[in-house]
């Protein structure tokens, strides 16, 4: 008999358990509302600031399955046309962010500027955009690395307004007309600059046709070209989002659009209008305070009302810290489980580890299904 | 004549406004940047006086007094909205006897109001209304009048230096020539024939380098600000002036005010989040569904207050009147002032009774001209400026909508700038238009900026962290921390 789990959430988590659980045979079910939290992502898995994060990570797996979960991750991805890059064995890859400031993780789409060690760069401003300040932008990337950032700026595209933000820049680099004037001013812009030097710009390098558009931009420039992401909503994340959900639904992986209300511990959901929806299973892959799967009560305990637990209180310096289930058996019981960024007590803002958190819980709860 | 004013609050910007009007040459130094103290942080009421009529007359006169010039004088920076003052049932009667005899006493038109019309306007008010009263209350926009008060003193050549600390005075024969300043350019004496110590609750520090005692009474007072202007009109308890007891819409939101504690320091403290908690229960009284609410962020203000007897812990009880102290009289230091106490509505009538006692005690005969002279809209705080835009630019504050075109004023602080365009100040509070912004003004600067800014922000959310607002703060906290890795830096 095929065993059914119901995933409850469509963020990161969710979309990965769901990966994950149908290549394996289950029956799975997608239950979310229409929101989700791929669009305050853009993509990157951060694994904690060092490289033997391993050791003294919350979710305990081997090395050999972090590096199993890794590679099927690096799978996943492929399967639905975003080319992961990994970092190397025991490094930690850095990204750039739109203030210029470093950020360490462990995969990134490949479109996304990454390297291992600091170097020149030229940033890439864009008139008309308004995330991209290359200028500010350029000298905290140079106060912390003490390498050069050339800064480059283009003018604002023709019938650009007020309105235009990260998202429609995108899908106008995916129109031929888009391409071509992206092309020949960012030629024009570099044709002085030093020959080699990597190319950052803003997350805009089109909706669909990204990687086609990184291969040719790289190829008629003669510079690598990358892009720094930007903030929410993010271009990477709607990418990932649309390719991700397309190939699970056509694996077989049901969605169905509703607010999940009440979970019980023998793994039955029923949503704020009255269905429900029984499994053997029920992931909750909820998203903490910000995926809107915990809530804050005005005495500052965080409550995630679909199982009625109290997860924590707001600490003494009042920040989100513990937002998330401290077990992934998250009600006792066996059959719902809580998958995410923060489990455990850990905070994926100060840990810089929310990937591996996904990751890593993912990978757990997969076990606990499949030993049963 | 040249008068250095210092502290570029409501009060100084009010005193330099009255003695630029007069043709003095005034110089205001600001330790900060303008209106970050008080004037920035409080609650926008025009005082009509009906909060005051029973327990500080004289406030309660003069309140009324200016509110009706401000509306001739300042009309691009107050708002007639009208208000209430509502008696639950059990409040005390005899407080609504002595506020109804006071209001025919002082002069001060107050109107009462069926029930049902209350009803009508403000339908969010608890049912337990057993009596109310119409006041011609208003909102005055702080951050608005600060801007033009600016603008305007600027026109008539006086000066403003922020950044720019006092730190001493320099005299010959017990009277003042000029005044010891440290700023951006280093230290140096800025001659004058008068000082004048407007620097509200830092007014004792200030009195006190110059060998003065003056008992000024810092008392901090916690207000809440709520997203949506739910309610047209400022509403106040009918009772003896206490916590939580007056709402009062201001462009875009509301605000509810406020705690009133004694401190000894004048330094604003970091609002607490029990505090805020007890300012919802105290406001349910008034709006029993508060709860539901959205609630945008917390801030404390520090009242400035005069107590000429000396500390008190009961903040409540000293006067909201103010004082002008003329230290050559008092304290045998010619061409030294201290204006002292008051509320924002009262900053011009502050401004000319100083102008007053200076002129006099320099035997000069420049009459005040402040209560009929208008005060300019300055360009960028007038709303029709932003209809005929030649070129905005990208919309960097989806919030407040402000665009490239509005950071045009490049020699403008942080503080100016966001009085003047309100970036920040919207539900995200920054969160997605900080660094667009503050990236633009300048590269060099950014760093810092950003720091303070979102330190600025955050300890007036973290207060008020439940409910929607929770989620906003950890997309505030992962917006910084994940996408920006701000706290890497």
């Amino acid at each position: 008999m095929t065993v059914s789990v119901l995933v409850v959430g469509r963020g990161p988590a969710g979309l990965l358990s769901a990966s994950y659980l149908r290549q394996r045979g289950f029956d799975v079910t997608i239950l979310a509302d229409a929101d989700g939290t791929m669009s305050m992502w853009s993509g990157d898995f951060g694994f904690g600031r060092s490289a033997d994060a391993f050791e003294s990570f919350p979710v305990k797996l081997s090395q050999s399955s972090w590096v199993a979960a890794f590679q099927g991750l690096v799978d996943i991805f492929d399967s639905f046309g975003v080319p992961l890059r990994l970092a190397p064995p025991g490094v930690i890859l850095r990204t750039v962010t739109a203030t210029g400031n470093l950020r360490p993780t462990f995969a990134v789409p490949a479109w996304q500027y990454a390297s291992v060690d600091p170097e020149d760069l030229i940033i890439v401003g864009i008139a008309g955009l308004a995330d991209s300040i290359a200028d500010a932008q350029a000298v905290s990337y140079r106060n912390h690395v003490r390498r050069e950032a050339i800064v480059v700026k283009l003018t604002r595209p023709p019938g650009w307004d007020p309105g235009w933000g990260a998202i429609r820049f995108a899908s106008y680099l995916d129109t031929r007309a888009g391409l071509a004037w992206f092309t020949r001013e960012l030629g024009a812009q570099l044709r002085h600059a030093p020959r080699g030097v990597p190319v950052i710009v803003p997350q805009i390098l089109g909706l669909d046709t990204t990687v086609e558009i990184v291969a040719h931009l790289a190829g008629e420039l003669g510079h690598p070209i990358a892009e720094f992401p930007l903030l929410s909503p993010s271009v990477g994340g709607v990418r990932i989002r649309d390719r991700w959900e397309r190939s699970l639904r056509r694996l077989g992986v049901h969605f169905i659009t509703g607010r999940a209300q009440r979970v019980s511990p023998t793994a039955t959901a029923m949503t704020d209008d009255g269905r429900e929806f029984a499994a053997d299973y029920v992931l909750l892959a909820t998203g903490g305070v910000l995926g809107g799967g915990a809530s804050v009560t005005i005495d500052g305990a965080i409550i995630d009302d679909l199982v009625n637990r109290e997860l924590g209180k707001m600490d003494d310096v009042q920040s989100l810290d513990r937002v998330g289930h401290p077990d992934i058996d998250c009600i006792g019981g066996g059959r719902v489980l809580a998958v995410g960024r923060a489990l455990g007590g850990w905070n994926p803002n100060k840990d810089h580890n929310g990937g591996a958190m996904v990751l890593g819980s993912v990978h757990m709860a997969l076990s606990m299904i499949s030993e049963d | 004549m040249r008068v250095v004013v210092i502290g570029a609050g409501a009060t100084g910007l009010g005193v330099a406004w009255d003695l630029a009007l007069r043709g003095v040459d005034v110089v205001v130094v600001e330790a900060h940047e303008v209106g970050v103290g008080t004037s920035g942080r409080f609650h926008g009421l025009l005082h009509s006086g009906g909060r005051y009529l029973v327990t500080d007359p004289n406030a309660a006169q003069e309140c009324y007094r200016e509110n009706v010039l401000l509306r001739v004088i300042a009309p691009n920076a107050v708002v007639a909205t009208g208000g209430y003052f509502v008696k639950k049932y059990g409040d005390d009667d005899n407080f609504e006897r002595r506020w109804t005899h006071q209001a025919e006493a002082l002069g001060v038109p107050i109107r009462e109001v069926p029930p049902a019309e209350l009803r009508q306007a403000l339908p969010m008010l608890t049912p337990d209304i057993e009596r109310a009263y119409w006041v011609p209350d208003g909102v005055l926009e702080g951050f608005r009048m600060l801007t033009m008060l600016v603008a305007a003193i600027q026109a008539r050549g006086s000066r403003l230096l922020e950044r720019t600390r006092a730190v001493g005075i320099r005299t010959e024969s017990h009277r003042v020539t000029g005044v010891e300043v440290e700023g951006p350019d280093g230290h140096r004496t800025l001659d004058c024939d008068a000082v004048v110590n407007a620097a509200g609750p830092w007014a004792g520090l200030v009195a006190h380098d110059w060998g003065i005692d003056v008992k000024v009474q810092p008392s901090y007072g916690l207000m809440l600000i709520f997203a949506n202007r739910r309610m047209d009109q400022v509403v106040n308890r009918l009772k003896l002036p206490s916590d939580g007891d007056i709402f009062v819409p201001h462009q875009e939101v509301v605000i509810l005010g406020t705690t009133d504690v004694a401190q000894p320091c004048p330094d604003a403290p970091e609002p607490d989040r029990l505090e805020a908690i007890r300012l919802m229960s105290l406001g349910a009284e008034l709006v029993p569904d508060l709860g539901s609410w959205r609630v945008l962020r917390g801030f404390n203000g520090v009242r400035p207050l005069y107590e000429p007897s000396g500390l008190t812990d009961d903040s409540r009880t000293v006067s909201r009147d103010f004082a002008v102290l003329n230290h050559g009289d008092r304290d045998g230091l010619a061409g030294a002032f201290s204006v002292l106490g008051g509320k924002w509505t009262t900053f011009r009538l502050m401004g000319e009774v100083l102008g007053d006692k200076l002129a006099e005690s320099l035997d000069m005969r420049l009459p005040s001209r402040s209560a009929d002279t208008v005060i300019e809209a300055h360009r960028t705080t007038q709303a029709t400026s932003r209809r005929h835009p030649v070129d905005r630019g990208a919309l960097l504050c989806e919030c407040e909508g402000v665009y490239e075109s509005d950071l045009d004023n490049e020699t403008a602080s942080q503080t100016q700038m966001r009085f003047g365009t309100w970036f920040s100040m919207g539900p995200c509070q920054g969160t997605f238009c900080a660094h667009r912004v503050l990236g633009r003004r300048s590269a060099a600067q950014f760093a810092q900026e950003m720091a303070w800014l979102r330190h600025e922000r955050e300890h007036g959310l973290n207060v008020v962290g439940w409910g929607s607002n929770a989620r906003l703060i950890a997309l505030e906290q992962a917006t910084k921390a994940q996408t920006l890795a701000e706290d890497l830096s």
